[in-house]
């Protein structure tokens, strides 16, 4: 009793009030994965992973989503660019049409997407002279992802990009870098710790997508369209292992990207 | 050799009009004015990263109005640094050699040899965010003038630094001007800073310049309230001059109190005189000086090494005089003491 108010006279009413609403956050957050974890059987988990088709599945999940990322870098960091250094007529609609897949149902995403990309579609007919089709294909299921997750990449570069000083890029110049120059050996580096981050975190969306890739390209199969494949055929318990190695997979991997990060030289900016 | 001629230019908030400018080989030229009269915006336009919307831009009688910053000869340096944060000191310095079609051996050792005339070779390898104000602006120096710039253009590049080390560095980019006898501009907003280190001094304020002149035609002759006030003629009346052909002088009749200038204009004129000018005794002082007059203390301001006094002439007229610690002990003044002030004819200027 003693040491509780001690703490409260310590830390103040309003820091404890804080902490106490987090810790009921972060309970909410992880007690629904922690009793996933405990109604299954290790071992089922661990043969569910190298069953071949879950496998299949979790691989496509994440290659698609690396493709839509690579997709998402290489149109994004212009356009995050852009946005951090010029002011330019309807440059917040353009903010907001960034931000709109995030914004709307992922269902409807899938939607839009099947009417531009779909047989009838025009993009889809496009594309269709290069014998690329989006329907039921891997290129519909790197589409999907690309859409719902390259806000991500876009705002996480503009980001990365505004916190260069931009009396940094204009010192590179005085000393006889080109624009080219400036931007590869000066402004990316410095930014390239967020862009990293937000390119993982565009490659995660890719991967948790569920309701686009259902709509544009429901086969192949990847884990989140398995997970729900299994549920409405068999039931909870047969989708239930599949979602746990799902789930193991894509924090390893977020973990060893994490560490990755972690060691990179952290860049304090100058002020 | 650098000249610019009727440059406009609008950029955020700034707007810069008509700008004319001459600054001569191996000048120290200093652009002195408030903060958002547009000083920055004129360095970057020198330095090619903004183009002016009209005028030119001459450099050793070449057009280099569109020329991009790369290819300017130009060393820049900024108030905030702008190092390279993800590059060691060495590397930031070698920068600017990248381009130069020299070994690289030859490169290492011009960076060292810089960083010895700068006095930061112990920082070789550090990063900058390990480093001191001054010593990351001391990289800076060296960063910019390892490619041999042509001119030399510095944006308040102390104003972020403790008093002692903008002194220190100010000696020292003194005798960088001095050894290398580079074409040097240089922005700030204080006075004394572009009094000790310029040939000349250009005043700019909204957008324009308003006087050019060596620090002694700025600080002892300036041309409008502006430029008075912001060099320090903090003491200003209004009055009506006469001139008198025998004495040589004008007498300037301020309303309840006259004030007699070395100076021969008649009519309405505005009467400027620093505070570091008005001597202060207890007793009318029997020297030369012409302007000698009555006043009560009405205002002590300790502002540490110098004191700062208010003095009242007359109502509601007042004087401001700075004299030192040592002076405002030997004087014993109190508020409501009564003094005199006496001011020197040269020492007072009319507009």
């Amino acid at each position: 009793m003693k040491e509780t108010l001690w703490r409260i006279k310590k830390y103040g009413v309003f820091t404890i009030f804080f902490v106490v609403l987090s810790i009921t956050l972060f309970i909410l957050l992880i007690i629904p994965i922690f009793s996933i974890l405990t109604q299954e059987n290790p071992f089922i988990i661990f043969d569910t992973l190298f069953t071949n088709f879950v496998a299949e599945a979790i691989l496509t999940s994440f290659y698609c989503s690396f493709l839509s990322t690579f997709l998402a870098f290489c149109l994004g960091i212009p356009l995050g660019y852009l946005l951090a250094r010029y002011n330019f007529p309807g440059k917040r609609i353009l903010d907001s049409i960034v931000d709109l897949p995030i914004l709307i149902p992922h269902s409807v995403a899938g939607i839009l997407l099947l009417a531009a990309y779909g047989q009838r579609g025009f993009l889809g007919q496009f594309f269709s002279n290069f014998s690329l089709s989006f329907y039921d294909t891997p290129w519909g299921i790197v589409i999907a992802m690309f859409f719902v997750s390259a806000p991500f990449l876009i705002k996480g570069a503009r980001d990365s990009f505004e916190s260069v000083s931009p009396n940094i890029e204009k010192a590179a110049r005085t000393l006889g870098a080109s624009r080219t120059r400036t931007f590869i050996t000066i402004t990316l580096p410095i930014a390239s710790r967020g862009i990293f981050t937000s390119c993982v975190l565009c490659w995660a969306r890719g991967i948790s997508e569920f309701g686009a890739v259902y709509v544009l390209a429901a086969t192949p199969l990847v884990g989140s369209t398995l997970v729900y494949y299994e549920f409405t055929g068999s039931g909870l318990s047969a989708s239930r292992p599949i979602a746990i190695a799902l789930i193991l997979v894509t924090l390893l991997i977020f973990i060893i990207l994490k560490l990755v990060q972690g060691k990179s030289r952290p860049i304090t900016r100058v002020i | 050799m650098l000249t610019l001629e009727h440059i406009n230019k609008a950029w955020d908030e700034f707007q810069l009009q008509d700008i004319n400018l001459e600054v001569n080989e191996s000048e120290f030229f200093i652009v002195l004015g408030p903060s958002g009269a547009g000083k920055t915006l004129l360095l970057e336009l020198i330095a090619g990263i903004h183009y002016p919307e009209n005028g030119k831009i001459l450099f050793k009688g070449k057009d280099i109005t569109h020329l991009p910053p790369e290819k300017r000869k130009i060393g820049f340096v900024f108030q905030d640094y702008a190092l390279f944060p993800h590059k060691r000191v060495w590397q930031n310095i070698e920068f600017g050699l990248y381009s130069r079609k020299i070994p690289r051996s030859e490169k290492l050792k011009l960076v060292s040899e810089m960083m010895d005339l700068i006095g930061i070779a112990d920082l070789a390898k550090r990063y900058p965010h390990t480093l001191s104000g001054g010593e990351q602006q001391r990289v800076a120096l060296a960063r910019a003038l390892i490619v041999n710039p042509e001119i030399f253009l510095l944006d308040e590049p102390l104003s972020a630094l403790d008093y002692n080390m903008r002194l220190k560095l100010r000696e020292e980019v003194l005798k960088i001007h001095k050894e290398l006898q580079i074409t040097t501009i240089y922005v700030t907003h204080d006075r004394m800073e572009a009094f000790t280190l310029a040939d000349r001094i250009a005043i700019m304020n909204k957008g324009q310049i308003i006087q050019i002149g060596t620090p002694n035609e700025i600080f002892r002759s300036p041309k409008n309230e502006f430029v008075a006030q912001f060099t320090g003629y903090d003491n200003y009346f209004e009055g009506i001059a006469r001139y008198d052909s025998e004495t040589k002088l004008d007498t300037i009749d301020c309303g309840q109190f006259e004030i007699q200038v070395a100076n021969s204009r008649e009519g309405k004129v505005k009467v400027f005189i620093r505070p570091e000018d008005v001597a202060i005794s207890l007793t009318s002082p029997k020297t030369s000086v012409r302007n000698v007059l009555p006043g009560k203390i009405i205002g002590i301001q300790d502002q540490g090494l110098i004191i700062k006094l208010k003095i009242e002439l007359a109502q509601n007229q007042e004087i401001d005089a700075l004299i030192t610690h040592q002076s405002f002990l030997d004087l014993n003044i109190n508020l409501n003491s009564k003094v005199f002030i006496a001011i020197k004819a040269t020492a007072v200027h009319i507009l």
